[in-house]
């Protein structure tokens, strides 16, 4: 095995452990969506239907979608997300109040703005609600 | 989207080292991850989610087409509020005289109409005019109650599934009250109908979540479809689910649809008995085959309340249900409640506090 070998078989080693996590990782048990350890790390917000960002709610701060009304406003603190504002009446989505979890998730639908808590793995296909 | 899977990895030449590796990871992964689809669309006021599992890009893409295709009539046809053909048979019904209705409405009205008559009437998409009373049927509610007088009005003039007085496709309405409503149903249909549609696209690992109003057929490839229920009120579920072959999942809540008055919530729930929203209960959760079945049932025992809700049920067919009190105390079948993984402390119930 030459010098070049080792290295690509170790790179390999690596790949295959990352992919492991990655592809199985949330299979054993962490699906219980209250549970601190399954806490979302990404939210994905859908305009019209079509995901058109993924935020990261490890980082603080302000994101402004762009809905069919005008825009809507998303504050991201502390690992959770939630409407700041909306060019909608009722502002149901504002009073939806913070998102954390896996599967949480809030919507304008009059500016056709939705978002959802993604987890580290998706542990909930659906929300029944 | 989300579930994208590596289903290659390219990379450099290979040399025997890493062939070898590479047989190794085959040996220990087995086959590739199931490949997962999933869409997305609004339709009918709210949010479609379509997933499926172990289909191929092609059918999927064709599925896609279809699924939406079928959403987007439903939207125009069965919203009473629209130039639809739910509209038109309204107006037809006002009139008084007997007609033949669409092939597309009559079996959402003969199913709405039989549930009702099993459902004591608690479910009764007859009260459209009510609905628009209270604006309920626009996404963004009125803000501020009716006059009692005008609730007490309508009221008194009693509209009725039972007032539709039918003879084979003909129908015949003899209460010019009744305006048809199907927004506890056709939700819960047109999720049945894509399910049905995707099977005889052959497609048998689905699922289909209309707002919230689900269905699945099969498996999500390595494990079953699971699901969250969402808590009532504040943020996350109470409890997650594993569904078997082909179940659905119904849940009617007053915190879908509401406006704050003086303190006080006003749901789109309402009792056609009284005319007001439904009292006694938060949520109604129904587990069972069909969706639109189980759509009207949610909407039924919410209606019904604590004292009612499990004869309504029984009545109704159903043996897995769920109430959820207006104190936040949940209350499962016996039949449901082993199914179900709890996220908060099922004794305690909700907790009441409304702020996030």
């Amino acid at each position: 095995m030459t010098a070049a070998d080792r290295w690509v078989v170790g790179a390999a080693l690596a790949l295959v452990a990352s992919l492991y996590v990655w592809s199985w990782g949330g299979v054993s048990g962490s699906n219980a969506p209250g549970g601190s350890d399954t806490a979302g790390v990404v939210a994905e917000v859908v305009v019209a239907g079509h995901p058109v960002e993924a935020i990261d709610l490890g980082r603080d701060g302000e994101v402004e979608i762009q809905g069919r009304m005008g825009p809507s406003r998303l504050l991201v603190q502390d690992g959770r997300v939630r409407f700041l504002a909306s060019p909608c009446r009722g502002k149901q989505c504002i009073h939806s109040g913070w998102l954390a979890h896996e599967g949480d998730f809030a919507a304008c639908l009059p500016n056709g703005v939705a978002v959802e808590v993604l987890g580290p793995e998706r542990g909930l296909d659906a929300i029944n609600y | 989207m989300r579930a994208s899977r590596p289903e290659r990895i390219a990379g450099q030449a290979p040399s025997g080292a890493v062939l070898l590796l590479g047989a190794l990871v085959l040996t220990a992964c087995g086959a590739r991850p199931t490949p997962v689809h999933e869409f997305q669309f609004f339709a009918l006021g709210t949010l479609v989610e379509v997933t499926l599992a172990n289909v191929e890009k092609t059918p999927a893409q064709e599925a896609r087409r279809a699924i939406e295709g079928l959403f987007r009539r439903a939207e125009e046809d069965w919203d009473p509020w629209r130039p639809g053909a739910l509209a038109r048979f309204n107006r037809r019904l006002a009139g008084g005289r007997p007609f033949a209705v669409d092939a597309d409405l009559l079996p959402l009205l003969q199913g709405s109409s039989e549930l009702s008559r099993r459902s004591h009437g608690l479910f009764d998409p007859a009260i459209g005019r009510l609905t628009e009373l209270w604006g309920f049927h626009r996404d963004e509610p009125r803000g501020r109650p009716p006059e009692p007088e005008a609730i007490t009005a309508l009221m008194r003039r009693r509209p009725a599934m039972s007032d539709l007085r039918w003879n084979g496709r003909e129908v015949q309405g003899t209460n010019p009250a009744v305006q048809i409503d199907l927004g506890a149903y056709a939700k819960g249909y047109a999720v049945d109908r894509a399910i049905a549609h995707l099977r005889d696209l052959g497609i048998a690992n689905a699922l289909v979540n209309a707002g919230g109003d689900l269905r699945a057929i099969g498996s999500r490839g390595e494990r079953p479809w699971r699901i969250g229920i969402r808590r009532p009120r504040g943020p996350g579920v109470l409890a997650t689910l594993e569904l078997t072959e082909d179940e659905s999942v119904l849940t009617s809540g007053d915190y879908e649809r509401y406006f704050m008055y003086d303190g006080k919530r006003y749901h789109h729930i309402l009792d056609p008995r009284t005319g007001y929203p439904a009292e006694g209960a938060m949520a109604a959760t129904v587990i069972g085959r069909g969706a639109a079945e189980g759509d009207a049932a949610a909407t039924a025992l919410v209606v019904a309340g604590p004292t009612e809700w499990q004869a309504v049920a029984r009545d109704m067919g159903i043996a897995q249900a769920m109430l959820i009190d207006s104190l936040g105390r949940i209350h499962p079948t016996e039949a449901l409640r082993p199914r179900l993984r709890f996220t908060i402390d099922p004794e305690r119930g909700i907790p009441l506090d409304p702020k996030p």
